[in-house]
């Protein structure tokens, strides 16, 4: 909040209410996270100037049903809850804005009736009234200001000319007060208020809840619905897949480009490699995972503003449920498919504690896009005489084995160290409307920005120290042989063969082992660090020339180096161990703490450790 | 002497589909289910419509408020579904 501020407006409302739309109305395109003590999720704020040329700063608080519930923190309740205890507290000079659908008038003045008891200037806007003209209908703001003693106005959020209206009543009438505010209870009923107020003019006839009833009947279908849903899942995938694969080739070879523009300019060649080896490197390595998420998030954002997510919701809880999660932890099961970063801040849409922190802790299972390069990179190498298909169907079965991972270790966690029952679902169905670009695109610029931040910054650091530690000697023990190329005396590699005695039961050499050591602080590195090792440049934007020199690398008593088993232990291994500091952090910050942090790390290390092993064991008895 | 008002109670989890009723009362559920149910929109005296029903025995899909302006569509796990007593109206479908 700017000094010129003459208050702060808190959006107030039900989810579903309009509130991003009216929002973004309000606001513009320059929002950003504000940054209020204690609350840990973001909360938007934005600064609006008003026809005399105030400045308010305008806040989003999560949508919420009830203040009356006692949500812990980490809900979209509980964080409402305590942005306003805070501003009591701190005496700041508050406003709320309750937004409210006007389709479901009765249902959004029960909590008009508990804002009132709120020690702050209350407003209210009326939304959706472009469907409730369309229906015929209008609410009478005039009576309902009468009945509730605040001013209240009708507007469609989505008209440009809702701005005006909404300011007119922040200047007019909504003065902020640091001072509580104290209102005679009036006794109003909220039915049947909302009846008295509805007026139905035209013969509009509730078009919206007929056509929402008759999408639901077909994608709410016994038989329909669940195969229309998996279907819309797996053409996800696919997009995620086929549409980001270009897109992040490009940006890779853009880096690529700049790369090789770098290692012209600078004739230092120990920089040079700082530069493009570590910084460029780990930059392109962010890049490639850009379009993914990109992609996830607007899908995920049209099924949410459109009401199919809570659709899905629906569809999936059953078999949730029986995995000790429940329908709403699809999303960041779902997301987490792209990244599990942005997928533990999905979580707090969860508002049982202990479901919240089953799904936390089985999400690093999830098959984020981060490790599709190395599958990649093993089958080209070890499988490609297989053919088209097998490597197909074994990308499918390696996103399998890590969802089913994950709904096991959930099973186990609810009956050993994240014990209880979950929380049964109640979930709002919400009438189907057609989602609004200008909201989707802001949700998708701060998701990739999000992404950006949060784990590109761990990921160029990732690259940077293992940029050093592949380029400095070790200062203890001779190297191997006299002419050892120089990465091989690194202190990567002397760490890597140290490993070896150990890594040998899962058929992993010091190159691979140098390889997870830097995959531990971001899997996105091992295909980039693999490359360095063997000596082949860009194996990011082209993986041709690394698979054939994997395939072909020879013991020196001409033994092939690594075969199918290792790459099959080194791919299972993949599916379960959290590589990813990213991840870790974003847990730590989630649950406060580092024990689950240490324990996703410590589990999902341990199953990976003993997956490998017993895949190389049994593979390279198989494989022969 | 008038007649004893004969009331039907039955529970959301044993109506049919397609059946309506009036919430009679959420009193087998624990405190906090209850109070989420009410802030949502499922309350003493709202009408209510079992619309259907997910797959395998999953959540009831319900609409709550039958007068114009007051709608709401919820889905409810089986478990809730039990506890919330309804006064039943009519069954469209056996």
């Amino acid at each position: 909040m700017s000094a010129a501020a003459v208050g702060t407006v808190a959006l107030v409302g039900r989810p579903n209410a309009g509130k991003s739309s009216l929002f973004n109305r309000l606001t513009g395109a320059d929002a950003k996270v504000g940054n209020f003590p204690g609350v840990t999720v973001d909360v938007l704020e934005a600064e609006v100037t008003d026809a005399r040329g105030r400045t308010w700063a305008v806040v989003d608080l999560p949508g919420l049903y009830t203040l009356g519930v006692s949500a812990s923190g980490d809900t979209d309740e509980g964080v409402a809850r305590q942005w306003l205890d805070r501003a009591v507290q701190d005496r700041r000079p508050v406003a709320l804005l309750q937004v409210l659908d006007g389709t479901q008038l009765g249902l959004g003045l029960r909590l008009t009736q508990e804002l009132l008891r709120e020690p702050f200037p209350l407003a209210v806007v009326v939304t959706q009234e472009d469907l409730l003209r369309r229906d015929g209908a209008t609410v009478d703001t005039a009576r309902l200001e009468e009945a509730l003693g605040v001013p209240v106005r009708a507007v469609s959020a989505r008209d440009p000319g809702s701005r005006a209206a909404v300011l007119g009543l922040l200047e007019g009438s909504l003065v902020p007060s640091a001072e509580r505010v104290e209102r005679p209870e009036r006794d109003w009923d909220p039915e049947r208020l909302a009846r008295q107020c509805y007026r139905r003019e035209g013969a509009g006839a509730a078009s919206l809840a007929r056509r929402t009833e008759r999408l639901d009947r077909v994608l709410l279908h016994p038989v329909a619905g669940p195969v229309l849903f998996t279907g819309l899942m797996v053409s996800l995938f696919a997009a995620v897949f086929l549409v980001a694969d270009p897109a992040s080739a490009a940006l890779e070879a853009g880096v690529g480009r700049l790369s090789r523009l770098v290692s012209r300019a600078v004739t230092d060649p120990t920089l040079a490699s700082f530069l493009v080896d570590g910084v460029l490197g780990g930059a392109g390595t962010v890049l490639a995972f850009l379009p993914q998420i990109v992609i996830l998030t607007v899908a995920l954002e049209l099924m949410d503003a459109s009401g199919y997510l809570s659709r899905g919701v629906f569809l999936v809880d059953r078999l949730l449920r029986a995995a000790g999660l429940g329908g709403r932890s699809f999303v960041p099961l779902l997301t987490a498919h792209a990244c599990a970063v942005p997928a533990i801040q999905a979580t707090r849409i969860l508002r049982d504690g202990r479901e919240r922190l089953r799904t936390l802790l089985v999400l690093p299972l999830m098959t984020c896009s981060a490790r599709i390069p190395t599958y990649a990179l093993l089958l080209a190498a070890f499988f490609s005489h297989r053919g088209v298909w097998f490597r197909g169907a074994a990308f499918v079965g390696l996103y399998l084995a890590g969802a089913c991972a994950g709904l096991l270790a959930s099973l186990v966690l609810r009956r050993t160290v994240a014990r209880g029952r979950s929380l049964p679902l109640v979930v709002e169905m919400p009438a189907y409307r057609s989602p609004e670009p200008r909201v989707v695109w802001r949700v998708t610029t701060r998701a990739a920005v999000g992404f950006l931040r949060d784990v590109g910054t761990s990921i160029l650091a990732v690259s940077v120290v293992l940029w050093a530690l592949l380029t400095i000697p070790a200062p203890w023990g001779a190297p191997p042989r006299a002419e050892a190329a120089p990465i091989e005396r690194s202190v990567a590699a002397s760490v890597g063969r140290a490993l070896e005695p150990v890594t040998r039961y899962a058929g992993f050499d010091w190159r691979i082992n140098v390889g997870l050591l830097g995959a531990f602080g971001a899997r996105e590195v091992m295909v980039g660090t693999l490359g360095v090792i063997y000596g082949i440049e860009g194996a990011e934007e082209d993986p041709a020339p690394l698979a054939t020199r994997l395939r072909d690398a020879r013991t020196p008593d001409g033994r092939p180096l690594h075969g199918p088993a290792t790459a099959l232990s080194l791919m299972a291994f993949f599916v379960l161990a959290c590589q990813c500091m990213s991840t870790v952090a974003a847990l730590r910050r989630e649950t406060r703490g580092w024990r689950w942090p240490l324990f996703v790390v410590g589990y999902t290390y341990a199953l990976a450790s003993g997956a490998a092993v017993l895949v190389f064991q049994v593979a390279s008895r198989v494989l022969r | 002497m008038s007649a004893p008002i004969a009331r039907t109670l039955r529970a959301l989890s044993d109506l049919g589909v397609g059946s309506e009723g009036t919430v009679w009362g959420l009193g087998v559920l624990e405190g906090e289910a209850r109070v989420w149910l009410r802030a949502l929109g499922i309350f003493e005296g709202q009408s209510l419509r079992l619309l259907r029903r997910a797959p395998f025995g999953g959540p009831y899909h319900v609409r709550v408020g039958g007068a114009e302006g007051a709608l709401g569509e919820f889905a409810i796990d089986p478990s809730l579904a039990s506890g919330i007593t309804l006064e039943a109206r009519a069954s469209v479908t056996p």
